[in-house]
């Protein structure tokens, strides 16, 4: 192989101009690419369930916390550990205020008080409190699909696509990223800036982004090997081209998988910065921190878990689905299977 | 190549199952008491330890010079006898002379001294070197601490194997106290020469004199174990055979191991003391922290005295230890704990001392309408430190809220963080008010009220009146008198408290679960966990 | 292929070389110092942290360390375990925390690529929702949850395994451990295969593999498996990585004495030694996967191989 002439990736071949007796194909587009996937992602049951799923949480946790006039920050000892009570639900036995056969709301003798959700060690309603965190953690959640789709793709996608040295240096760049305990990063942060939303946000993008960067890179080196990207290059299309219409479209499936994989783990990293302190601040809540509170009080109050457990496996279990889906529709080799 | 690396992968993976397999604890048909503590064994070194793990093992190991008996009262240890000078500032210790080191040799004078001098000298850096300079007051230790004196010129000295004598700079009228505090716990110095900088690091650089000795401590491992040691004198007073003491760092996993007959006893934490609030294997044991908040004085606003009270009388102690703590902690309308110290008349120094700053939002607004007009604000946004453990968030989110539903126009922002990170923004005077605590480290009431002297402490004021009270009570003619001294600490605790320069907050004590099978083991306010006279019975 | 691994470990030392000295400038602006306990005063920090060698310049102890680590001699613990080398504090600590993270990754890849290539034959099945299901609860059920069920029911209910880890029972303290830590893996593994799988047999070669008359067994095994692996692999590196992180929690329900647990306390207590120590075996150990990793792309792809030694060698 020493004797090869060197050409350099993308540069093998010259755009000759566009003649007007150069035959383009353009019957392929009849049906708009959007309709179809529109259609396919429809008639698709579980992802259309998983859709209506995200949006019933998201207008909960738009409304939820106003709904039952009480504060997400509101302490009362007088009512802390109250179980989970709703008027026309008391006859199921986990809505009926009672734990473990006592009803702490009538020893209290607050007949006409509902916590739909209970109240947490420190009597704060833990229905506000969930969907407030909801809130937050779907915020966490939207930035980190952001960041990752923006830097870790692209990121992904110019390391694998240009390969030799430059992929060299940036799996390097990558190397010492990751090479760092995300814990230290993080701690560090807390000196530079105040423990709140930003800082997670900035936490998230220090590090959040190189596993889909991973993935992309992957698919990207598998790809560019391809006879079609081969034929695209013969036809002297650009770089940026290339990838964009070329390589993009048919990694994306694999992309929107990683990126709802992205959302718990984006998720778990807030909740593991509250536990080093650099979460949201307390007394403001997400569903990390409300489940990691609960897990404290699981032997004796084990309501406080379940709830934000639940949510965010539905959330969770949604957003998977929903991304099944949308795989399926951007890829309509699967649906003949 | 996909076969050698994975052939390569499985012998790796043989290899490190095998390591992981060493040696093992052998505990046959033996009576253990298994102890639940939450971190590891730091060091055996009583002269550079600071934790509380590693001093409850050192205690069991070693005995110092005097001892508590079963009621707190000082009592002969090491020392059998002792006599003190007139003018309270030269002790004569005898020392017992069939107390031995678990290798058979006799425990000396010189062992004290060499002790001492490892604490008192720089070299050592030892994080307790205050101890033997501004609280023991021994002749020439701040000296020698700031390098402009001999190690020798120490104030202790052997006239013969057993008997010890040391010069104090200044009367210390609770000295007795101080010696049965593990950094003033004997080294043997030819033992140190033979294992020099490895002292304390593992089983085999350490030796016991007191009622046990370390017989299993992997490095990092999860269990240490303590048994009978053989040449302990009085080791016909040890009935149990030795204590498992066993690192169990989550509270509910500590539980289940507890229910399941792993652990005999561990400290109950946050919400699991409710549930066992009537248990019969449910105890109380009164602890000595006192939690409080610290002000800046240095801040902005937080000079002014009505804020200041307004704040600190704001929140609802009663409910703090009641509706949060539940483990039997108190509210502290105080700085000096509870059964502390005992003065000059018997009697405990908060039994005859006034409370302070007890809760009354009705006068917590009036003063703070008081402080609006002083200072000319009507709102004001103030940041409390925390460090991030379960209960301290718990009781800052209470007392955040208490403050701003009580003072309306005060919005108080909680900052959450490590506990280094919360004592270095302390100590660089970067902070507004904080939640912290303090631990006694000797039996009077100096050991609370002497910290906050001008530019020594973080607290950041200038108050004359207050340093004047402490240099009386710790170097002046009051010094010797214990009533006047006694009265005069009043005084003190008075001048921190009568205009809430300091913010109390509770009196921690401890949940316990025991089972019913162990008893007799030992708590002090400044040491506990003593497994001395443990009884384990087989039920 | 050895002048390429031998240029891959080259970059390796400068990697870490370069992560050590970051690490370095890091600690340097993290909150807090090893020493400032409330009972000290200024001159005792001052003489401390010259007892430490920590009022030297940044540069000056990073050489010195380097060349200290060169040697196996990786410092003293300030605070944790005063005065003790790390190497020591290390030594028994490592191997527990490797067996438990290998474990787990064995487990959890085995289990997950069997239960996504599954998910993927019979698409739309039982089974397949049998996948989803478990790799939504595996992801979106914090680990400490479960580590914490199967603590309570095999644990303490039914008494099948200690609680706490025993060093008298090395294997056994390891599976509720390792089956929590392996959730995870598991999970992310099987939704991964499951989607790898099905676009591989979607794929025009597997048409031509089949329609050559190829036994169904020989097709999926041999054809559609290999080119599963390759996205898997590429997961997988990142996967271990973040299984260190997960145990931090784990050997803290367990009690297990590993790493994990030890790098929190010492980020907590500002034992800078020890976590330079244990981000610089933590590195070591990445990159040392990642190198396995890219070689083994090597093995299962053939054309990547090609590429690789085309662009590094020329």
């Amino acid at each position: 192989m020493k004797d090869e002439i060197k050409i350099e990736t993308g540069r093998e071949f010259e755009l000759v101009g566009i003649r007007a007796d150069m035959h383009i194909d353009k019957n392929y587009a009849s049906q708009s690419f959007w309709k179809d996937v529109v259609v396919r992602f429809t008639r698709n049951k579980g992802s259309v369930f998983g859709m209506m799923m995200i949006l019933l949480i998201l207008i909960l946790a738009i409304v939820g916390p106003t709904m039952n006039g009480y504060t997400y920050d509101n302490v009362n000892l007088d009512h802390q550990n109250l179980a989970p009570r709703v008027k026309w639900l008391s006859h199921f036995s986990i809505f009926d205020g009672a734990e473990k056969g006592v009803d702490r709301y009538a020893a209290l003798g607050l007949s006409d008080t509902y916590y739909w959700f209970g109240t947490d060690t420190l009597g704060r309603d833990l229905w506000t409190r969930t969907w407030e965190g909801t809130r937050i953690s779907l915020f966490i959640a939207f930035v980190a699909v952001v960041i990752d789709m923006v830097i870790g793709v692209s990121y992904g996608l110019v390391s694998g696509y240009f390969g030799g040295a430059v992929d060299s240096f940036m799996q390097r760049i990558v190397e010492i990223l990751n090479g760092i305990p995300t814990l230290i990063t993080v701690t560090l942060l807390m000196l530079v800036m105040e423990p709140g939303l930003k800082s997670i946000i900035l936490a998230l993008m220090l590090t959040g982004w190189i596993g889909m960067s991973r993935v992309a890179r992957a698919q990207v080196l598998k790809l560019k090997e391809q006879e079609y990207v081969l034929a695209a290059r013969t036809l002297g299309i650009g770089h940026i081209d290339l990838i964009a219409k070329e390589i993009l479209p048919n990694i994306f499936g694999q992309l929107i998988t990683m990126s709802m994989f992205s959302i718990p783990s984006a998720i778990f990293s807030e909740a593991f910065l509250s536990f080093v302190g650099l979460g949201v601040p307390t007394p403001m809540a997400s569903l990390g921190s409300l489940i990691n509170d609960g897990y404290k009080s699981f032997l004796t109050h084990p309501y406080m878990l379940v709830f934000p457990t639940v949510v965010l496996a539905l959330l969770m279990l949604s957003f998977n689905l929903m991304a099944d889906g949308l795989r399926d529709a951007f890829d309509p080799k699967m649906q003949e299977l | 190549m996909l076969k050698r690396a994975s052939s390569l992968i499985m012998a790796g993976l043989l290899l490190l199952t095998m390591a992981a397999c060493g040696s093992n604890p052998v505990q046959a048909d033996k009576v253990f008491a298994n102890y639940g503590i939450e971190t590891e064994l730091s060091s055996m070194d009583a002269q550079v330890v600071t934790d509380g793990t590693s001093f409850t093992i050192i205690e069991n190991t070693t005995e110092g010079l005097t001892q508590f008996d079963k009621n707190s009262v000082i009592v002969p240890a090491i020392a059998e006898s002792w006599e003190i000078s007139e003018d309270g500032m030269t002790y004569t210790f005898h020392l017992r002379k069939d107390a031995k080191w678990s290798n058979g040799t006799p425990v000396t004078a010189n062992d004290f001294i060499f002790a001492w001098k490892r604490l008192a000298d720089p070299a050592t850096a030892s994080d307790y070197q205050f101890f033997i300079t501004d609280v023991s007051g021994i002749r020439n230790a701040n000296a020698i601490a700031a390098g402009t004196a001999a190690l020798d010129s120490l104030g202790a000295e052997a006239p013969d194997e057993h008997t010890l004598v040391v010069y104090l700079e200044r009367p210390v009228p609770y000295f007795l106290s101080l010696v049965l505090f593990p950094p003033m716990f004997p080294v043997n110095e030819e033992f140190y020469n033979s294992v020099k900088e490895l002292y304390g690091q593992s089983k085999d650089a350490t030796l016991a004199n007191g009622p046990f000795m370390l017989t299993y401590w992997e490095q990092g491992g999860t269990q240490i174990t303590v048994e009978r040691n053989p040449e302990y004198y009085a080791k016909d007073e040890v009935t149990i055979d030795g204590v498992n003491f066993v690192v169990v760092k989550d509270a509910q996993s500590a539980l289940l191991a507890y229910r399941n007959g792993d652990i005999d006893k561990f400290t109950l934490t946050g919400e699991l003391v409710e549930q066992f609030e009537n248990d019969p294997e449910f105890s109380i044991v009164d602890g000595s922290y006192l939690w409080y908040i610290l002000v800046n004085h240095k801040e902005a606003h937080l000079d002014n005295a009505e804020l200041r009270l307004a704040l600190a009388t704001a929140y609802d102690k009663q409910a703090i230890c009641s509706g949060i703590l539940k483990d039997g902690s108190v509210p502290a309308d105080y700085f000096v704990p509870t059964k502390l110290a005992t003065g000059p008349d018997g009697k405990d120094f908060r039994e005859t001392s006034p409370v302070y700053l007890e809760y009354n939002p009705a006068s917590a607004l009036a003063h703070w309408e008081k402080a609006k007009k002083e200072l000319a604000i009507d709102s004001l946004e103030i940041s409390l430190i925390v460090e991030d453990t379960e209960s301290a968030i718990a009781v800052a989110t209470f007392i955040q809220d208490a403050i701003q539903k009580n003072l309306p126009g005060i919005t108080v922002k909680l900052e959450t963080m490590s506990k280094k990170a919360r004592l270095q923004r302390q100590s660089d005077k970067d902070y507004q008010l904080s939640l912290t605590r303090w631990g006694p480290d000797y039996s009077d009431p100096m050991t609370y009220l002497e910290q906050f002297k001008t530019n020594t402490t973080s607290i950041g004021w200038d108050n004359a009146r207050y340093d004047a009270l402490v240099d009386e009570v710790t170097f002046g003619r009051t010094a010797l008198e214990p009533v006047a001294r006694w009265e005069m600490m009043k005084e003190i605790e008075k001048e921190l408290l009568q205009n809430a320069d300091i913010m109390p907050v509770y009196q921690k004590n401890n949940a316990v679960l025991q089972k019913k099978n162990l008893t007799g083991i030992e708590e002090h306010m400044t040491i506990g966990n003593l497994f001395k006279h443990a009884v384990k019975t087989t039920d | 292929m050895s002048r390429y691994i031998l240029k891959r470990l080259i970059l390796a030392v400068l990697t870490l070389l370069v992560i050590v000295f970051v690490l370095f400038l890091m600690l340097q602006y993290m909150p807090g110092s090893p020493f400032n306990d409330e009972k000290l005063n200024a001159e005792q920090v001052a003489a401390l942290k010259s007892k430490y060698g920590l009022d030297q310049p940044v540069y000056i102890r990073f050489f010195k360390y380097v060349s200290h680590m060169v040697r196996g001699d990786f410092g003293l613990s300030y605070n944790i375990q005063k005065n003790v080398p790390i190497s020591s504090m290390i030594r028994g600590r490592l191997p527990v925390s490797i067996r438990l993270g290998a474990q787990a990754v064995l487990l959890g890849t085995l289990l997950g690529l069997v239960l996504g290539v599954m998910a993927a034959l019979w698409h739309n099945t039982f089974v397949d929702t049998l996948c989803t299901i478990v790799s939504v609860v595996g992801v979106s059920v914090p680990s400490f949850v479960f580590a914490f069920f199967l603590l309570y029911n095999l644990g303490f209910k039914a008494g099948l395994f200690p609680i706490l880890y025993k060093v008298t029972l090395p294997v056994s303290s390891t599976v509720l451990p390792t089956l929590a830590l392996s959730m995870f893996p598991l999970a992310q593994i099987a939704r991964f295969s499951r989607t790898e799988m099905l676009e591989v047999l979607g794929s025009d070669y597997m048409l031509f593999a089949e329609s050559k008359g190829l036994t169904s067994f020989r097709l999926h095994a041999v054809h559609a498996l290999r080119n599963v692996l390759i996205p898997i692999i590429t997961v997988l590196a990142p996967l271990i990585v973040s299984l260190m992180t997960g145990s931090m929690v784990i050997e803290k329900i367990f009690s297990v004495p590993g790493v994990g647990s030890l790098l929190v306390t010492a980020i907590q207590s500002n034992d800078y030694n020890v976590v330079v120590s244990l981000t610089f075996i933590y590195c070591v150990m990445y990159i040392g996967i990642m190198l396995v990793v890219d070689m083994l792309y090597g093995v299962i792809d053939p054309r990547i191989r090609l590429t690789k030694e085309n662009s590094h060698e020329g």
